[in-house]
């Protein structure tokens, strides 16, 4: 069948070329991506709420919320609610899920300490009560040494679950413990 | 496979009628260009191969004298082997096709054989310069863009005035009268490369050997992607295709399948390659359409980049006894399959909602390795394999059936786990548990792809292997003289008369009872048009180069425009002389090869690293670091104190001790180095030195760096760190500039929105 074909008459270096057609998939395919254009910038460049990028992206991040929290609401930072969730193992795996996104590099990844204090003893640097957890997660400590969380969750509860974690790590013997900083402290309440 | 000694060639009317029988080919550039290919992949390779080492043990070179210590860190050995493989090795391969298939397709001489050589030392001496300037940190920000200025501008000098001028003046005195499809590619590589250059040195000097983008912000982001991907397109896959569609129509004696579509193809091609720039930003803080046009853009390209496979592989059918007998169609054909497997993968990549999955994973490192090492790699060591015996005549048949095999098994190891540990990254990086929050923590992503990085480096040790085989027996030719006096008769040219022009076919449709239009157009489509093109090589170097300037100069247009449209934000503030030392040791360092600074808009980013990054924070980033790869975490919210000061200090020191499992090299050297307040190669951002001379302006630059280190100082003892370090103030240290501009890194959202002067807002 090639030979139907006529070859251009030029010669380059003893190279002919063949004048067959484009393929007809190959025009079609490059048609239809051609064609995707206009419909695709109509569709998401018309204006329509909820079309662009940052939009979709704040949808996602309430929907996120929503399955997160929607559940329990906003949590208050007192002592009542800490020891109410620290048994309930679902939301201490959630605060657990925190503090091992955030804490791990001073703390390691067990809790036992590294350039900041051992979380599992019974020693404890700048807390007597269990909302001091909060409090300094809030504010930071130690000249800068702890940051200030406050403001780097996207949601207030994380604060509360990453304390209640932190407070349900006491008592845990990890492996490669730093040495207690500070002084020792009562127990938690029941 | 000797050459045949009686070529014929078919010329229509010689335009310069020399004496024919005494026209010799100028070879000997050929011959320089492909040992220096060959050299600079074996070195390439062997940099890619210390560069994986380093990232697998991070303190290999532990025990060396801390002043070699930076020489050696994975980001310089990282950000070197991608300029040196494109620049050194395409480069350099490029060349030699060039002059050699130039030549025989314009049937005439290379215009200037002194010229080439100058070209080829020129070129060299930018290849050591460029080593040197990645090695020692002299870079003005990532790869390949990031080169010192004096580089840039040399490279445009060589490309523009030794290369492409030579290649003109071969061209101009061709004795061919059509220009073959090859040098139209050659043409749009030598035209968008010198644009793409001149662009690039659009940077001002800042003293030394350092300079800064004229742009900023989302513009330099956006302009340092466009000539990264321009230089990828025009420098490497525009000429290869042009060499593939030289050598294999050649190698296997066979007909170019389509005329038809090699002008698709080459028109596509140079209408599409820089609109899909910004397929690479998505999610980044580029202007939303700037990410839709790279992205339909990049769907676009995928038929036109088929376009050469189509042509290559029909080409080649009926002829496959070829392609299993000569080593150069082998390796020529493997390398286009590859091209059309990255090519396609290179469309679905550019869909933004894959891309945001893939994007800063390894699977991006595997992309660009298939691209290199297959279809550049491939279709080089193909080439060679042609030129060698053409050039030395000798028989290379059976170590290159070694080479082949080392070749495809290396390129399969090193890039399979690449893709697997890229698809593990994108995984991990974005599961949610059922709770809604992130699966996996930063460093639990890196354990689990570290066993893949080890197979990697087994497979770039295997495709070093085949280079090696091809360097020894080159070498081996290369050293006996016999060869060589063979090979300094190139095949004299003989002149065939008689050749006519096609006969232009007139639309069937012309007096039929239609549309004038249609038969109009019916007769467009016939293409006669480009025929006449073909014979006029400025016309078409025109076209080409009016094409590239107006899609680049709209898109930069708009670039401009929108930016104007960027909400300011009140509390973003230029960086403090201190900040701006840390920054220039940021880049030097190599940092941004491995840490981005950029958390897009996607949920699980969000979660891991902080509130997403809005344009108008990157408006003092000249350029901007977001970074294309995350071996580390997102850097962009890092400051205001997420880590301590002490605590990077001890990173720095010594970063196993603060995570046991990190990749990250220790940077001890910054520790114990003294920062000059002078020499970093900074120059003042506007605003915090209004109306001085330059004299008072450097003293108060330099008091107000002093100052501002004391405080960070005082943050570090305050927070256990010691007062001195091996003899020095810790005050007095480059780590000190470094911390201050990591913590200054993404903290402007959340700093009150009033004119509070720098220093003030940088103390705790």
């Amino acid at each position: 069948m090639q030979n139907k074909i006529p070859a251009l008459t030029s010669d380059f270096d003893g190279i002919q070329e063949y004048t067959h057609p484009i393929p007809r998939w190959w025009k079609s395919i490059f048609l239809c991506t051609i064609a995707l254009a206009p419909i695709y910038t109509l569709v998401f460049h018309s204006g329509a709420p909820g079309s662009t990028t940052v939009e979709q992206f704040q949808a996602a991040m309430d929907a996120n919320t929503r399955k997160q929290y929607g559940e329990i609401g906003d949590l208050a930072s007192n002592e009542a609610t800490m020891l109410e969730y620290m048994k309930k193992p679902k939301w201490v795996a959630v605060g657990g899920s925190i503090f091992k996104a955030n804490c791990v590099t001073c703390h390691a990844s067990d809790g036992g300490g590294n350039v900041g204090p051992n979380l599992c003893d019974e020693s404890f640097k700048h807390i007597k009560q269990l909302p001091d957890i909060i409090k300094i997660l809030n504010e930071g400590a130690g000249a800068g040494a702890m940051p200030a969380w406050a403001k780097r969750f996207s949601h207030p509860n994380d604060i509360v679950l990453v304390s209640v974690y932190v407070a349900s790590l006491r008592g845990s013997k990890p492996q490669a413990a730093k040495g207690p900083d500070g002084s020792v402290i009562p127990a938690w309440p029941e | 496979m000797p050459e045949n000694p009686t070529e014929t060639a078919s010329i229509s009317n010689p335009l310069k009628p020399k004496n024919p029988s005494q026209l010799t080919y100028r070879d000997v550039s050929v011959r320089l260009f492909v040992v220096a290919t060959v050299f600079w992949g074996v070195f390439a390779t062997f940099q890619t191969i210390l560069s994986g080492l380093l990232l697998s043990l991070p303190s290999l070179f532990g025990n060396l004298h801390e002043a070699f210590q930076p020489l050696v860190t994975f980001a310089r050995i990282d950000s070197l082997r991608s300029n040196l493989a494109i620049l050194a090795f395409g480069g350099n391969a490029v060349f030699a096709g060039i002059y050699y298939s130039i030549q025989r397709l314009c049937k005439a001489q290379l215009w200037s054989h002194g010229l080439a050589l100058l070209h080829f030392f020129s070129w060299q001496a930018i290849l050591v310069a460029l080593t040197a300037a990645t090695i020692f940190g002299y870079v003005q920000s990532g790869s390949l863009s990031g080169a010192p200025l004096a580089i840039d501008l040399a490279i445009a000098l060589v490309w523009i005035c030794f290369f492409g001028f030579n290649c003109a003046m071969t061209i101009a005195n061709r004795r061919e009268r059509f220009l073959y499809v090859s040098l139209w590619f050659y043409l749009s590589s030598i035209i968008a490369v010198s644009i793409l250059q001149i662009a690039n040195c659009l940077a001002s000097p800042t003293g030394g050997l350092r300079s800064e983008p004229l742009f900023l912000g989302a513009q330099s982001a956006w302009l340092s992607n466009w000539y990264k991907q321009g230089i990828s397109s025009f420098l490497l896959t525009m000429p290869y295709v042009g060499l593939m569609y030289y050598f294999l129509p050649k190698g296997s004696d066979r007909p170019l399948f389509s005329y038809k579509l090699t002008i698709v193809h080459f028109w596509s091609l140079v209408l599409l390659f820089l609109c899909d720039s910004s397929n690479r930003l998505h999610y980044t803080t580029v202007p939303e359409w700037a990410s839709t046009l790279g992205m339909l853009c990049g769907v676009m390209l995928w038929m036109p980049s088929w376009a050469g496979v189509v042509n290559g592989w029909c080409t080649l059918s009926g002829a496959w006894h070829r392609v299993k007998q000569d080593p150069a169609l082998r390796f020529m054909f493997a390398g286009l399959l590859v091209f059309g497997f990255t090519s396609l993968e290179a469309s679905i990549l550019s869909v933004k909602s894959v891309h945001a999955l893939i994007h800063y994973s390894d699977w991006e490192v595997a992309h660009w390795d298939t691209f290199m090492m297959g279809w550049i790699g491939l279709t080089t060591f193909g080439m060679i394999y042609w030129l060698m015996p053409r050039l030395v005549r000798c028989n290379l048949t059976r170590s290159s059936y070694v080479h082949f095999y080392l070749a495809v098994a290396g390129l399969l190891l090193t890039v399979v786990p690449e893709y697997a540990s890229g698809f593990v990254q994108a995984r991990k990086w974005s599961q949610l548990s059922e709770m809604g929050k992130l699966q996996y923590s930063f460093i639990e992503t890196l354990q689990s792809v570290s066993g893949l990085w080890w197979i990697r480096l087994f497979g770039q040790a295997v495709y070093l292997l085949g280079l090696l085989v091809l360097a020894a027996k080159m070498l081996f030719l290369l050293s006996a003289r016999s060869t060589r006096q063979v090979s300094s008769v190139p095949p004299a040219l003989s002149v065939v008369e008689g050749h006519s022009e096609s006969p232009v076919v007139a639309s069937a449709l012309i007096g039929k009872p239609v549309l004038e239009l249609a038969s109009k157009l019916d007769q467009f489509a016939m293409l006669h048009w480009h025929r006449k093109l073909e014979r006029q090589p400025a016309r078409l170097a025109l076209m080409i180069g009016l094409i590239v300037c107006l899609i680049s100069f709209f898109q930069i247009a708009l670039m401009l425009a929108s930016q104007a449209y960027v909400a300011p934000i009140g509390s973003v503030q230029p960086f403090t002389p201190l900040e701006q030392m840390g920054r220039a040791i940021y880049i030097s360092q190599g940092c941004q090869q491995c840490h981005s600074q950029m958390v897009r808009p996607l949920v699980y980013e969000s979660q891991r690293y902080g509130a997403i990054s809005q344009a108008g924070e990157s408006i003092f980033d000249r350029p901007t670091l977001w970074g294309e790869h995350r071996v580390g975490p997102d850097l962009a919210r890092e400051g205001g104190g997420k880590q301590s000061s002490f605590w990077h200090w001890r990173h720095f020191e010594n970063p196993p001790t603060m995570t046991k499992e990190t990749v990250m090299p220790t940077y001890k050297h910054l520790l114990t180095s003294k920062l000059s307040f002078l020499e970093s190669g900074t120059k003042p951002q506007s605003n915090h030195l209004q109306g001085t001379d330059s004299e008072t302006a450097d003293s108060q630059f330099k008091n107000m760096a002093i100052k501002q280190a004391e405080v960070i100082a005082a943050e570090i003892i305050g927070q256990g760190g010691p007062l001195a370090y091996e003899g020095n103030f810790i005050k007095d240290t480059s780590a000190v500039a470094l911390i201050a501009y990591i913590q200054r890194l993404g903290t402007d959202l959340s700093r009150p929105s009033s004119t509070t002067s720098s220093s003030e807002t940088n103390k705790n």
